[in-house]
């Protein structure tokens, strides 16, 4: 799939690392039976899924410590037992900034160096019966646009199989030009 | 249902000794698992009546173990009990989302352990 932002040539790697699981094995959707659990988390109206073998947890009262001069979207980071964090605000980078719930959660992905931790609505859940793909994807967020594989439609909400490791990437990317350019 | 084998998971040698030291007098078997993977494997082989386990370990932490031991049909009613530093709220709700049945928070007195075994 092409990705939505353009490769820039000279630079091989951004602050955020990438996730080996979510890099490795994203289809585990297709690999599952219908019945079997995968793991979810909601930002605003779109759902995101995760493989159920991955590591993550939510963390709380730890402090996120800004960084100046960075996107929007890069809250900051966060010491998780001596992993210096990366803080995500997926909901200010797809464009719905303007109506953040008062109480979020955050939450750790992957682990070690690769760990990267995002602002959720809610506590994630885990998810039974997301049963086939939609044909189409739906209308996304211009962000999400080439980083998004597989849409499933679950009692009602939308859930998006999302290339994390990829967005990421890309969001490195990005970073770490502005800051040469700067 | 009567407990007769108990799996325990724990990183930590010391740990896992206080945990061995706190079931002693249940006069049960006790199996020992260093991390997620060791007591997911062990609870196929053993069938225990039930898991106590860390969260935070090298390898397979407790939670991912925690959730693959409710996706296989073989180990999917093992009561897994998380007993872990880790017990904020969040921690807590999170633990249960996965299918845990009680989290115990570290430090920890014996008599913690087995009245959850009573429970059972």
């Amino acid at each position: 799939m092409e990705a939505y932002y353009p490769e820039i040539s000279g630079l091989q790697s951004g602050g955020l690392q990438p996730s080996s699981v979510v890099q490795n094995d994203l289809s585990f959707l297709e690999n599952k039976a219908a019945t079997e659990i995968v793991l979810g988390f909601r930002i605003d109206d779109l759902g995101f899924l995760l493989p159920v073998s991955l590591h993550c947890e939510v963390v709380e009262r730890l402090q996120v410590s800004p960084i100046p001069n960075v996107e929007p979207w890069f809250s900051g980071l966060l010491n998780i037992r001596g992993n210096i964090v990366p803080v995500i605000d997926l909901r200010i980078l797809i464009g719905k900034a303007d109506s953040i719930p008062k109480k979020r959660y955050l939450f750790a992905v992957d682990r070690g160096e690769k760990t990267v931790a995002l602002w959720i609505d809610g506590y994630p859940q885990m998810l039974t019966g997301m049963g086939q793909p939609l044909n189409d994807l739906p209308k996304l967020p211009d962000r999400l646009h080439g980083y998004v594989t597989n849409a499933y439609l679950h009692e009602g909400q939308l859930w998006l199989k999302l290339q994390l490791d990829q967005l990421f990437k890309t969001l490195g990317r990005q970073h770490v030009t502005k800051e040469a350019e700067s | 249902m009567t407990i007769q084998k108990i799996l325990i998971c724990d990183d930590s040698q010391t740990d896992l000794a206080n945990l061995k030291n706190a079931l002693k007098e249940t006069q049960c078997v006790l199996l020992t698992a260093s991390d997620g993977d060791e007591a997911i494997k062990k609870a196929k082989a053993e069938q225990p009546d039930i898991i106590f386990m860390d969260i935070v370990m090298p390898g397979m932490d407790g939670y991912a173990a925690c959730r693959t031991l409710r996706d296989d049909p073989s180990t999917k009613n093992i009561p897994v009990i998380f007993v872990s530093s880790k017990h904020q709220k969040a921690d807590r709700v999170w633990a249960q989302l996965q299918g845990a049945k009680d989290l115990i928070a570290k430090p920890y007195e014996p008599a913690e352990i087995t009245a959850v075994l009573s429970a059972f």
